[in-house]
């Protein structure tokens, strides 16, 4: 802003400045996925900015209404790939209330179970992945150390290491046992021990708070106006969560689990700073549900018995429509699906967390430098995957 | 260098020019060969440093000895790569970037005394030398971040011009600190005095602020992290050498490990007593024995230095420009200034700190 | 006042985070064993429940196709002739380009004829190569082709010669034969490597 009011603009003039446009992305280090922005610069300061989305679309709302709803459930699995289960859960939950059935109460625990560790697998590469931002590269594999750990759980119970597939309608796939429960609340002690040095390494580091505290401040207002969810509205000091709010599993109503919010501990409510720290905070919180299913998991069936027949012929619901949704470690991810009474939806439509959080980047790049550009990108932890669809 | 010079006169009855120029051709040789061979060794030695804080293991496999020869390895892909200037790019300008960076860092190593009589050239200003041909390579930058044509190349190159510039100042002034001691500006100055007396570091707490200080903006000055804002690699995607390959890339890599190498050699030399040993006199030794024991005992001191470097990379985020800026200018520049000060009051009145 | 505090404690956060942050990193250089491991040489293990490469049990199969019709992707084309219970195969290949290995085939199965193995190794040079046929043997086994001749003798009215010998030897089934499928399996892709 400066450096364009103190030179004239006029081009006819021997010396001139002008606007430099600069396109971040689509294949850029820090844009997490396939993002691309384009940013007017005047030196370092960002004047404006347009995001561009859309290189990562694969019609996966289109293909929902072409495949059984049974079939659908791997194409969530590639949606929000980082939190599969979440995904997973979402569309199982949505086709359960299109029939008219509920998964086994064992089936609810697990499925809590599950959700809550692929949610700490989700944050934590949120977590690496914005230190590899403001170039901190070590928290990054400390962090897909801990992430692996949870693969692995995961691979152990579902076959798969990312692409869960695992919740499915009417329950889960494989039944789970005391010996795998053991093994996760061993994960459970080991990662408190970790967290507490996570912050020691990139939480408190006075640069880290340097780039973070005082950027990008999504205001309160601006968060609900544009649909922001999750961790993202949190941070922004709104209360709401899904999980307590509208409770869409048994375990969320037993159990005893607090909602982080954004403080503006190092600078205003609302920044990037406030945003990372709830998700940090979160995982905390997920350990402990963790920890309470574990203790509290009932015995029974991990699949409702009327639901096993929809691997053979497909599932047809009666004719209505369903809307369901989830607090998934990104925000709100919905799934709304229309049916007539044939073996796929009419419609299926999914309402992307990341797709609305990622709205409020255009407004909040403005007046920032480069460097706060990608430290804002990072701080929503979008999937682009879930973006585009 | 003058033992070389009366070498080749005894071997091949070389005298004058010949044998001079007989003489600075061996030395800058192998100079070189040392700065080449001491990247390799050092890229190695960043990316097991690395790996081993990011409980990885590092390369392991090429060469047999976890992966000694990696280095080497990546030199001969580099070598056989092709050859790729952009189509818009200034061709001469980008040609000619990666000499000019390499040499103004390579020329500050003539200067240096490895041990007692391993020297080029025993410059009478010899501190002054490194840190004025070192600037050499800012221009090299921006030459590279112009003449590539990108936008993130502009970027890099304006930020390490705006960054490295501002980071001589408190550089050099934290450098007259130890200059201001011992009175002299000639490198072999260091090395006696700090064998007659002490070690600079302990001679008060002005001089540790210093080297704190020199180190600091040192790591600026070889955009080291966590001010490496001019590769900025999540930023500006690889900074000022986003469009350079092969060779010429590698000749970005030489330059920013032989910088490192150098600003850790005078920290080594000016604080921490150059090629000495601590608690021991080696004035008196042989030469044949005390110079083989002086460039070890330089090159541990300055690889721990390195190693230093390399341990507040991988600990730190980046700073962002503006508070890059801040740093220097609100930090480090007056607190030079204050332990420049300090130290001519200190010393005037002749205070002790340590029982040294 | 508060000027000069920030300056000063800006400064000693600076030094102290730093420090603290660099006791962390030099605990992990010093202490902490890699969690990686030398992949080509040594291997993670994977669990039994793993969604890896396809084998089929093909003495069971009953080419019922109900596995290519929960394929999701449909990556499954089977092919066969039917001489009453006997089946003269064709083609059972499942495009590994396209599976997504989401395990839908595996449960509808009647006759609990197709698993998922344990490999996981896809990768190739050749991307036509990954069409993978999961048969032991195409066209009529020769104990199936004597039934089939006998069969067609019993219709013609004729005696046949020898009823014990004729029926279908229950082989293929143990595990030792499900591990050399396994390996024949590794050994193809190994091939287009």
């Amino acid at each position: 802003m400066e450096a364009l009011e103190m030179f004239t603009s006029d081009r006819n003039a021997d010396v001139y400045t002008e606007e430099l446009k600069l396109n971040l992305g689509p294949q850029h280090p820090s844009t997490h996925g396939v993002l691309r922005v384009e940013l007017a610069m005047d030196g370092e300061i960002i004047t404006d900015s347009w995001c561009d989305i859309g290189y990562l679309h694969r019609c996966a709302e289109k293909i929902g209404e072409n495949v059984t709803y049974l079939q659908f459930t791997p194409y969530t699995d590639r949606m929000d790939y980082l939190a599969s289960m979440n995904n997973n859960l979402a569309w199982s939950l949505t086709v359960e209330k299109l029939l008219d059935v509920e998964a086994p109460e064992r089936a609810q625990w697990i499925r809590a179970l599950v959700a809550e560790l692929n949610r700490i697998a989700s944050h934590l590469i949120a977590f690496g992945t914005y230190g590899i931002d403001l170039g901190a590269n070590t928290p990054f594999f400390y962090a897909f150390r801990e992430r692996e750990s949870i693969m692995q759980l995961l691979e152990k119970i579902s076959g798969a290491r990312m692409l869960y597939n695992f919740i499915r309608p009417g329950g889960v796939a494989n039944d789970i046992d005391d010996a795998w429960m053991d093994e996760v609340s061993a994960f459970c002690d080991d990662f408190e021990k970790r967290w507490v040095e996570y912050n020691t390494l990139l939480t408190d580091n006075f640069v880290f708070i340097q780039r973070t505290a005082n950027i990008g401040i999504l205001t309160k207002e601006l968060a609900l106006s544009n649909g922001c969810t999750g961790p993202v509205l949190r941070a922004s000091g709104v209360k709401w969560d899904l999980r307590r709010d509208v409770p869409y599993l048994e375990p969320y109503d037993e159990c005893e689990f607090d909602i982080p919010v954004g403080e503006g501990t190092h600078g205003t409510l609302g920044d990037c700073w406030d945003r990372y720290w709830v998700r940090m905070r979160e995982m905390i919180e997920s350990v402990r549900i963790i920890r309470q299913c574990i203790e509290k998991i009932p015995p029974g069936a991990h699949m409702e018995k009327s639901m096993v027949k929809m691997y053979k012929t497909p599932l047809k619901p009666p004719p209505g429509e369903a809307y369901v949704r989830c607090e998934n470690p990104r925000g709100e991810l919905g799934f709304y699906v229309v049916s007539e009474g044939g073996n796929s939806p009419i419609r299926c439509r999914t309402r992307a967390p990341s797709f609305c959080n990622l709205s409020v980047l255009d407004k909040l790049l403005p007046g920032t430098m480069l460097g706060d550009a990608v430290a804002t990108i990072g701080s929503l932890d979008i999937v682009l995957g879930e973006v585009d669809r | 260098m003058e033992a070389l010079i009366g070498l080749f006169g005894e071997l091949f009855g070389l005298e004058g020019t010949l044998a001079l120029s007989a003489a600075y051709a061996v030395c800058i040789g192998s100079i070189l060969g040392f700065v080449t061979v001491y990247s390799m060794f050092a890229i190695w030695m960043e990316r097991k440093v690395a790996a081993h804080i990011q409980v990885r293991m590092g390369p392991m496999v090429t060469g047999g000895w976890h992966g000694w020869a990696q280095s080497v390895a990546d030199a001969v892909k580099l070598l056989f790569k092709e050859d790729i200037i952009p189509t818009r790019a200034n061709a001469f300008m980008f040609w000619i970037a990666p000499a000019v960076v390499f040499c103004g860092v390579f020329a500050g190593l003539i200067v240096v005394p490895f041990a007692v009589g391993v020297q080029v050239v025993d410059l009478h200003l010899g501190v002054f030398f490194i840190i004025a041909i070192a600037s050499i390579e800012v221009i090299g930058v921006i030459i590279a971040g112009w003449a590539s044509n990108s936008k993130y190349s502009l970027f890099g190159a304006v930020r390490e011009a705006a960054q490295v510039v501002s980071y001589e100042i408190p550089t050099a002034t934290a450098l007259l600190v130890p200059i201001l001691v011992v009175g002299s500006f000639r490198l072999n100055d260091f090395n006696t005095w700090q064998a007659e007396h002490h070690w600079l570091i302990f001679h008060s707490p002005w001089l540790a602020m210093a080297a704190l200080i020199f180190f600091i903006s040192s790591l600026a000055g070889c955009k080291r992290a966590p001010f490496d804002l001019p590769e900025a690699e999540s930023e500006l995607v690889s900074g000022f050498h986003t469009e350079y390959s092969g060779m010429r890339f590698s000749f970005f890599f030489l330059e920013e490990y032989t910088s490192m190498f150098v600003a850790a050699l005078l920290t080594a030399t000016l604080w921490f007593g150059g090629f000495n040993l601590p608690f021991v006199d080696s004035s008196a030794w042989h030469p044949a024995l005390a110079m083989p024991i002086g460039i070890v005992v330089l090159l541990a001191k300055t690889f721990f230095f390195i190693f230093v470097q390399m341990w507040l990379r991988w600990t730190l985020p980046r700073l962002r420009v503006d508070q890059v800026m801040s740093m220097g200018y609100k930090y480090l520049v007056p607190w030079a200034f204050v332990a420049l000060i300090a130290t001519a009051v200190w010393d005037y009145y002749g205070w002790g700190w340590l029982p040294l | 006042m508060g000027a000069i505090r920030d300056y000063f404690g800006n400064i000693s956060s600076a030094l102290t985070s730093t420090a603290k942050g660099m006791g962390v990193t030099l605990r992990h250089y010093r202490k902490e064993p890699p969690i990686t491991i030398q992949y080509p040489f040594e291997r993670f293990p994977v669990p039994d429940r793993y969604r890896g490469l396809h084998i089929l049990e093909q003495e069971k199969c009953i080419d019922c196709k109900l596995c290519a019709k929960a394929c999701p992707v449909d990556c499954i084309e089977i092919e066969a002739e039917h001489h009453g219970r006997i089946l003269e195969w064709t083609q059972f290949s499942i495009d590994y380009k396209k599976c997504i290995f989401c395990e839908f085939c595996i449960p509808p199965c009647p006759v609990d004829c197709i698993h998922m193995t344990t490999e996981y190794e896809l990768a190739t040079e050749d991307p036509d190569g990954m069409v993978e046929d999961l048969l032991t043997w195409t066209g009529l086994r020769p104990q199936d082709q004597r039934a089939l001749e006998e069969a067609a003798a019993r219709k013609a009215g004729k005696v046949v010669p020898d009823a014990a010998a004729s029926k279908p030897s229950a082989e293929g089934t143990s595990a030792e034969d499900m591990a050399a499928k396994i390996a024949a399996i590794k050994a193809r892709m190994g091939k287009k490597d």
